[in-house]
């Protein structure tokens, strides 16, 4: 061979240089092989990887640019808006809970029996609300407190939204009584506009009073984005799928899961209507059917799994795991919260994984 | 059968290739020999994702491409090809039909992994009655890839969202259209993995394979170490080239996409150039071509009957997990002989060690099973 008859110093480059590409292929053969290996995936979950973003947690930045006013109708709404809160990192999140959520008839006696699986799971809720039943102080506090656990949780994987719940003090926002917590990254405030009774004029005028005056914890930064968390959707608004711009997002043959509760419609236009104080107007979460929908933003899985994962079985017997099947447990409709990608009727799903919103600019 | 191939002329034979495809055997027999449930990574997907499962046969292609550059590299016997192949194509019908437990002539699978190898054979043969070396043959394996890649494009932008599916795929069509209720699962997935689609994408694998099994002849005409950096470089190549090709079509096998065939080949060709490198140039040159062939030769008796051990543990396998009753004949045995409680282990190395002695014994007698 050619390198036996040659000096011996070139010979032992030679060598080394050999053995040099050998190891710099089978690395990268070790490198292409694993980019060729990947989950097995439906052709709707693939084109839907493809198609719509997915967004990671960041870690919470120093110095925000302005704030997010994330709008929650009731204490379970808040994963509706995850999409746009992962979509601006930049931005310091001000959670505002609208209502404490005590119309809930899960909060009666026969209710609670007929849906609390705690042997799979679920948590009872604190303080018990059947002695009280709904609309009571008990339900409302009851509700709170699995809010608090949620947000807790949620700040495991979204570490923007740690807040010390010791630290909540009551304020006045427009006149209202409200508590405010104010984390290191992010603000909650507690308002008590009432269940079941939210106008979209009087949510526009408490927010606009807040804005207008910040109640201690609310920095005085410029407001970048307020995002309507709380889905909704009518019969009226699905099925349209010419106009549906992301094909993936609106399956033939499927429609949206209809949501109309008037709360969240209430939130959905007082949003609209703010959409003029934010730089970046508002985002509304709707389904993917509504023709006015423009975005679409995927969680990642292993934060939707966090959120709303079941274990294996069927509704009546798969164990509780992610934070909305235990903690809001009492709460899901039509028996677990339901697992999917999209906000589908025939699932009857009103979390999915992706979300999408209508943009109101500025 | 026939007697061993004679690499040989004036210069000494080329061990590696039979001992790359021992490698491969000896995780293509255990892969193929455990006991249900078997875990997510040794299943094929449904459709979009690889596993390591998908891996195991264009393994067997690329380093089947390289054997055809060495069997092609001089003048082919057309006698001899016309009666592989339709041995192949009998032999894998029967076998596939055997292999799926489906007799119904009515639909009689017609396509199958025996059935791919004999058309790439048969695509082989043909084109190197013009095209020879090494160089030829990347420009075929890249040219195939790039035009592959464009007419994937062509039909994906056609689908409904632009996505391949079973609904709306180049095999739903083609394969459809040729073989109707002759294809996979009787046409009901609405694709055929082995179908005339997968098999312009098995040509790619193989393709790459015979380039570097050309690269291994001219160097076993010159210098070898030039050889292997030679087949180092076309490695890397199909691995970029396949990384780039990801990019723009999705691979995967159910259709054997020009991404997914260069991926896997560049690792059937890595194991090809592992094996090249410590026994071909390293061993022969520090030790001998006589220590050569004892190290090897374990690898290299499972590797000469490659064809044999493929098909012959896979179906027996099959066979053994259908008959026997409850529990199979599989479990039986895997009970019997279990590694640290697992039957499942058990049978996999008992597979492995009796397909292993088969070889050993007729390697030792000078019999390879061939077409």
């Amino acid at each position: 061979m050619s390198w036996s008859t040659a000096p011996p110093g070139r010979g032992s480059v030679r060598v080394v240089l050999v053995v040099a590409v050998l190891v710099l292929t089978l690395v990268a053969v070790a490198l292409s092989t694993a980019f060729l290996l990947r989950p097995s995936l439906t052709p709707a979950q693939w084109a839907l990887a493809r198609d719509v973003p997915t967004l990671d947690p960041q870690d919470p930045v120093a110095d925000p640019q302005g704030l997010h006013l994330l709008l929650v109708p009731h204490p379970d709404d808040e994963l509706s808006g995850w999409g746009s809160l992962l979509d601006r990192p930049d931005l310091r999140p001000v959670l505002v809970l609208l209502t404490r959520g005590e119309a809930t008839q899960r909060c009666g006696e026969q209710a609670m029996a007929n849906h609390l699986q705690v042997e799979l799971g679920e948590v009872a809720p604190r303080p018990d609300p059947t002695s009280q039943g709904a609309s009571s102080t008990a339900c409302e506090e009851a509700r709170l407190q699995a809010f608090r656990t949620a947000l807790g949780e949620a700040a495991r994987h979204t570490p923007v939204l740690a807040v010390d719940w010791s630290l909540a003090r009551p304020a006045t926002v427009a006149g209202q009584g409200a508590e405010v917590v104010e984390g290191r990254h992010a603000t909650v405030v507690l308002l008590d506009l009432g269940d079941d009774a939210l106008t979209a004029s009087g949510v526009t005028e408490v927010l606009a009073g807040m804005l207008d005056a910040p109640p201690e914890g609310v920095p005085d930064l410029p407001v970048g984005r307020i995002t309507a968390a709380a889905y909704y959707a009518t019969r009226g608004e699905v099925a349209d799928r010419p106009t549906c711009e992301v094909v993936v997002v609106c399956p033939a043959g499927e429609r949206a899961y209809v949501y109309d509760r008037p709360d969240h419609l209430a939130v959905r236009e007082a949003a609209r209507a703010l959409a003029e104080r934010a730089a970046e107007g508002s985002w509304l979460a709707t389904s993917p059917f509504d023709p006015a929908a423009s975005v679409h933003r995927a969680l990642p899985q292993e934060l939707y799994d966090l959120a709303m994962g079941l274990g294996p079985g069927d509704a009546g017997s798969a164990p509780r795991m992610g934070t909305y099947q235990r903690v809001y447990g009492w709460l899901a409709f039509p028996d677990v919260w339901r697992r999917g990608d999209l906000p589908l009727a025939r699932d009857q799903v009103m979390f999915p994984r992706v979300q999408s919103y209508e943009v109101v600019p500025p | 059968m026939s007697g061993a191939a004679r690499l040989g002329g004036t210069h000494s034979r080329l061990v590696s290739l039979d001992a790359a495809r021992g490698i491969f055997l000896t995780v293509s027999v255990t892969s193929a020999s455990v006991i249900p449930p078997v875990p997510s990574w040794l299943e094929h997907p449904a459709w979009f994702g690889v596993t390591f499962y998908d891996l195991i046969f264009p393994l067997f292609v690329t380093l089947s491409g390289v054997g055809l550059a060495f069997a092609y590299r001089r003048r082919t016997s057309w006698r001899t090809t016309a009666r592989r192949v339709g041995v192949l194509l009998v032999v894998g019908v029967v076998y596939t039909a055997v292999h799926g437990n489906h007799y119904e002539l009515g639909s009689l699978r017609l396509t199958g992994v025996l059935q791919l190898y004999a058309v790439l054979v048969l695509a082989s043969a043909l084109l190197h009655t013009v095209v020879r070396d090494a160089r030829g043959w990347a420009v075929i394996t890249l040219a195939t890839a790039v035009l592959g890649t464009l007419a994937y494009v062509w039909f994906e932008a056609r689908c409904p969202g632009a996505v391949l599916a079973p609904t709306c795929n180049p095999s739903g069509v083609i394969d459809g259209a040729l073989l109707g209720d002759h294809m996979y699962a009787q046409g009901e997935r609405r694709h055929d993995p082995e179908g005339l689609v997968a098999i312009c994408g098995a040509f790619l694998t193989a393709s790459a394979g015979t380039t570097a099994g050309h690269l291994a002849l001219e160097a076993r005409a010159g210098s070898r170490r030039v050889g292997l950096v030679r087949i180092a470089a076309w490695t890397a190549t199909c691995a970029a080239t396949g990384t780039g090709l990801a990019m723009v079509v999705e691979p995967f096998k159910r259709l054997w996409t020009p991404s997914f065939a260069l991926l896997a080949g560049a690792l059937g060709l890595a194991v090809f150039l592992v094996a090249f490198a410590v026994l071909d140039v390293l061993l022969e040159r520090v030790r001998g071509a006589r220590t050569r062939d004892a190290v090897g030769w374990p690898l290299v008796a499972l590797g000469r009957n490659s064809l044999l051990v493929y098909f012959g543990s896979h179906l027996g396998s099959a066979l053994l997990l259908r008959y026997g009753g409850e529990p199979s004949w599989a479990e039986q045995a895997g009970e019997a002989v279990s590694w640290e409680g697992s039957a499942q282990v058990g049978f996999a190395l008992l597979s492995l060690v009796v397909w292993w002695a088969v070889a050993l014994g007729l390697h030792r007698r000078g019999i390879y099973v061939r077409p």
